[in-house]
């Protein structure tokens, strides 16, 4: 019996106009965001590799390693394009030096504010705005909606359970609209290797991890609509109780939640962070001149020789201002995220009331856009760093920034008919973006997917139930 | 006659649960968006007076202008309540310095991600997304609800044209919309006074205006829920187009537009406009230095064979005129990398507002981008405020340099051309500079006029997208077969 009611329940749905207008919107929409992922993905791929050789052009311009200013660059990475997160908001230059804080400049927001405007279409987005639409459309009458037709009760003048009925309802609708979306999906997907771009193994899993998280999500709302369908009687009121629902959950609950920890939870600004480091380098820096000025009037300067003592001076001395500063700017730092660790933590907690916002986390984690981003890179940056500040060490015999140009003005030794050997870029030691494992990415997922998953069984149950106790008259 | 069609109308609607529920939802929001607003608003006036302050306080330590590190801050307008726009994603500050370019960093979505997830919730996304969803379920069945409820065959069996049948209906409706929206806009007003925000005539001019394309922008997905409910003969039907219709004018076209723009128009990245100023000031640099360096051997072989007193003579009778050199080849090379930067961005500013203008072009087609544009322009969180911050931060830079080489700082590494004389006093025993006479940084100036002339371009679509909405539907009615 149940078989029959799942057929009848697949050809009522994939028959109406209903369907076919909506499932043409949602696969347009989606196999748009591949496509429009894809194309952003080249273009951000060929600004990248530009940025690149221009750097290493102008490096090769140059003839002396202290003259260099280096930089690097954040490389986009093919699932950032489908689950952007926080991707476009965080910097993606960054100006190499040897010592002092690196900082992330540049974000694609920051430089076009007219893609910040109306932002992009990724997968994510269709996901959380149409997908969400889409099952509330098909679930607010699934019940009352027979109901009001008279078909409800044709039904039951069949020999039916009611509990046949509603799985019935329940795996149907999820049947015939859940797989008709798997079709642009993997349409998607085959884009993705059509247009080459180059996912590796982890990547596709995890991209098949946020489709399924996505179908997931899709569900929660579909069996909510329908739990909601079969607690009111009229189809107008749920039509109405499901987009107030749809509006709270898409829209308003996420944006809502971060305003609301931003109350709990106190944050101190990022300038006030700022102003102490930059109290604390002013006064590293007066300290260094004030030793400086020692140095000299201690070694009053005869001859060329004093150039290479007064380097090494500088030179130790950098290093031990940079190891102080290190220290100081790691504890501030570590102070202000383990605050802001909190505020993110309630502002996530809060959102998940929303199955699109655990839809949303899952996805950022997967494809690691999530607000950890930023604090991964700056890591793998420092790291970069202390092997930068290495090789021009080696290269120049100094560490100091700072008095790199005097060095070079002073030391008027040079002869000119001395022509020095243009730089040769690939000495430089590479800077190498560490994906986030697979194991991470899942783990740090797996909250939310459990979630999503819990949330399908709570609302299948929770419309079963209901339509147990529903009145059929 | 329309008048009574207009009232019934009306009755209908406010006794409907679907009008409770509708307003009930677009008053919460908009009031709460505004709330959330002002209290996001006066938060990032306390960052930025703070900022500027702990700037100051800095500055005042020091001793020599050199050592200052001067910013120049971008601050809060109270319009940002009403239209977020780009004021996240671009820098809030930039720092200002002879050697440095002005470049606006730390944009508060790069700063806190935690912000950029689910961004903000302000009166323009609400307009925008959810009273043109609610303007679609109010309208959606306006004519073809009462032709399958019967009540059309009802009406029309009094002596009552088509024309006024229509109109008092369109009339009904308008009115049922504009009203939650008037007045959740006066409470947000409200909130503005009580709160205590410094709004000037300027922003309560910008304001009303907001409001003003808010029921405008409303009223035309009205017309078109109208006009697609006279097309259809089924209300299910009706709906379903509406909603396509809102989701291509809502979510699609701004969205595609921008992007197809930006395949079309590509413009050279920033890290390639940087790069090849980079290049092109080291290059200058090169030259000045290598002038420097001939000069300084000059100096040295003119010392070859002299005592060390003479030679100390020799330094101090000349050390006015080498400063002097110095500062005129500094000078030089400045001026020189300035001019290329200033050609540079300005061809490159050229090439992006030509993309710009075709990505908005093509967005036009949807009445949400037009209403975001409108909103963005009156609040001045447009595209623009980028380039008008980087002017008027260039300006300071420019009177902010020029006032730090007349105090003296024209060049920081002067101390060690004492050659270990104690003629340069250490950084404790000089007097500490006074911060009064540091020249401040003025915000540029976004007015009423400015903004108003901006959106009126958009507001004046959003019209044109209302008339021929009514005229369609209109026309449309007129020819309805009412079977």
């Amino acid at each position: 019996m149940l078989k029959i009611l799942i057929e009848k329940e697949l050809r009522d749905i994939v028959y109406s106009t209903k369907f076919a207008i909506t499932f043409g919107a949602s696969a347009v929409l989606l196999l748009l965001s591949f496509y429009v992922g894809i194309r952003n993905y080249q273009e951000s791929m060929r600004e990248y590799e530009a940025a690149l050789t221009a750097n290493a052009t102008n490096i090769s311009s140059l003839t002396d390693w202290r003259q260099v200013q280096h930089k690097i660059f954040r490389k986009p990475q093919p699932l950032q394009v489908l689950v952007s997160g926080v991707t476009n908001d965080v910097g993606r230059t960054t100006e190499m030096r040897t010592q002092g804080e690196l900082s992330l400049i540049n974000s694609r927001f920051s430089v076009d504010p007219l893609f910040a405007v109306f932002r992009f279409l990724d997968l994510n987005f269709v996901v959380i705005i149409v997908f969400s639409l889409f099952a509330i459309l098909f679930g607010y009458d699934a019940i009352n909606g027979e109901k009001e037709m008279g078909t409800l009760k044709l039904v039951f003048a069949n020999k039916v359970s009611r509990a046949d009925f509603i799985l019935s309802k329940l795996l149907g609708s999820i049947l015939a609209l859940g797989v008709p979306l798997l079709i642009p999906l993997l349409i998607g997907c085959l884009l993705l290797l059509g247009f080459g771009v180059p996912l590796s193994g982890v990547e596709w899993v995890q991209l098949l991890v946020v489709i399924a998280a996505g179908l997931l999500c899709f569900g929660a709302f579909l069996t909510l609509s329908i739990m909601i369908s079969a607690l009111v009687t009229r189809s107008s009121v749920s039509f109405l109780l499901s987009l107030v629902v749809w509006i709270f959950c898409v829209l308003i609950i996420p944006k809502g939640s971060v305003l609301l920890a931003a109350q709990v939870v106190d944050v101190p600004n990022m300038d006030t962070i700022e102003i102490q480091k930059r109290k604390f380098t002013t006064q590293q820096m007066n300290e260094r001149m004030k030793k400086t000025q020692e140095f000299i009037s201690a070694n009053a300067p005869r001859d060329t020789s004093f150039m290479a003592v007064f380097g090494a001076f500088q030179d130790s001395m950098a290093r031990a201002a940079e190891s102080e500063r290190e220290l100081f700017f790691g504890r501030l730092n570590e102070d202000w995220r383990n605050r802001k660790d909190w505020q993110e933590k309630w502002a996530f907690g809060f959102s998940r009331i929303s199955p699109t916002a655990i839809f949303q986390i899952a996805a950022m984690n997967l494809a690691g856009t999530d607000v950890g981003m930023k604090y991964r890179y700056l890591q793998d940056l420092d790291r970069y760093q202390d092997a930068y500040a290495e090789f021009i060490s080696k290269k120049t015999g100094t560490f100091a920034d700072m008095v790199r140009i005097v060095v070079r003005r002073f030391s008027g030794s040079s002869e000119e008919e001395e022509k020095p050997k243009p730089l040769v870029p690939s000495e430089l030691p590479e800077f190498v973006d560490q994906p986030r494992p697979l194991g991470e990415t899942i783990s740090a997922a797996l909250l939310d997917l459990s979630l999503l998953v819990i949330l399908n069984a709570v609302f299948f149950a929770g419309a079963f139930v209901s339509f147990l106790r529903f009145d059929l008259r | 006659m329309w008048k009574i069609i207009a009232e019934r109308e009306l009755r209908d609607h406010l006794q409907s649960t679907r009008f409770l529920v509708a307003a009930g939802v677009s008053t919460l929001l908009i009031v709460l968006s505004m709330w959330f607003g002002i209290a996001h608003y006066q938060a990032r006036v306390a960052q930025h007076e703070q900022a500027v302050q702990m700037m100051l306080d800095l500055a005042s330590e020091q001793t020599n202008w050199m050592m200052v590190s001067a910013a120049a801050f971008r601050a809060p307008d109270p319009m940002e309540v009403l239209s977020n726009g780009v004021s996240s994603d671009i820098g809030r500050y930039s720092d200002i310095g002879t050697w440095r370019n002005v470049r606006l960093v730390r944009s508060e979505y790069a700063d806190d991600p935690m912000l950029a997830v689910f961004q903000f919730l302000d009166p323009t996304f609400v307009v925008m997304i959810v009273l043109s969803l609610i303007a679609i379920l109010f309208t959606y069945n306006a004519v073809n609800g009462e032709k399958e409820g019967g009540t059309l065959k009802l009406a029309f069996a009094n002596k009552l044209s088509r024309a006024e049948f229509i109109l008092g209906k369109l009339a009904g409706s308008l009115l049922v919309v504009a009203a939650p929206i008037v007045v959740s806009f006066l409470i947000g007003a409200l909130l503005l006074i009580l709160l205590g925000v410094e709004m000037t005539a300027s922003h309560w001019g910008r304001y009303a205006f907001f409001v003003l394309a808010a029921l405008l922008y409303t009223m035309c997905f009205m017309l078109i829920g109208v006009f697609v409910s006279t097309l259809t003969h089924r209300s299910s039907v009706s709906f379903l187009i509406l909603l396509v219709v809102w989701i291509t004018a809502v979510l699609i076209i701004p969205k595609a537009a921008t992007m197809l723009a930006g395949q079309a128009m590509p413009v050279p990245t920033a890290d390639e406009i940087e790069s090849r100023l980079t290049s092109y000031s080291a290059q200058a640099r090169n030259e000045q230095s290598a002038e420097i360096q001939k000069a300084m051997r000059e100096r040295f072989r003119a010392t070859e064979g002299m005592k060390p007193d003479e030679r100390q003579e020799f330094f101090n009778q000349n050390r006015a005129k080498w400063m002097q050199q110095m500062d005129e080849l500094r000078k030089a090379a400045d001026q020189k990398i300035a001019d290329y930067s200033s050609r540079l961005y300005e061809d490159y500013y050229n090439q992006k507002m030509g993309q710009e203008l075709l990505a908005f072009s093509l967005s036009k087609f949807s009445p949400a981008s037009q209403l975001q544009l409108a909103a963005m322009k009156l609040s001045g969180t447009d595209t623009g405020l980028k380039k008008r911050y980087e002017d008027a931060m260039k300006t300071y830079k420019a009177q902010y340099s020029k006032f730090v080489e007349q105090k003296g700082g024209g060049f920081g590494m002067r101390f060690s051309f004492g050659r270990g004389t104690s003629s340069v006093s250490g950084p404790d025993q000089a007097a500490k500079i006074n911060i009064s006479e540091m020249p401040r940084f003025q915000d540029p100036v976004y007015s009423f006029g400015e903004a108003v002339s901006a959106s009126l371009f958009d507001l004046g679509l959003i019209t044109l997208v209302n008339i021929l909405a009514f005229v369609g539907a209109f026309v449309a009615f007129l020819k309805f077969d009412m079977r």
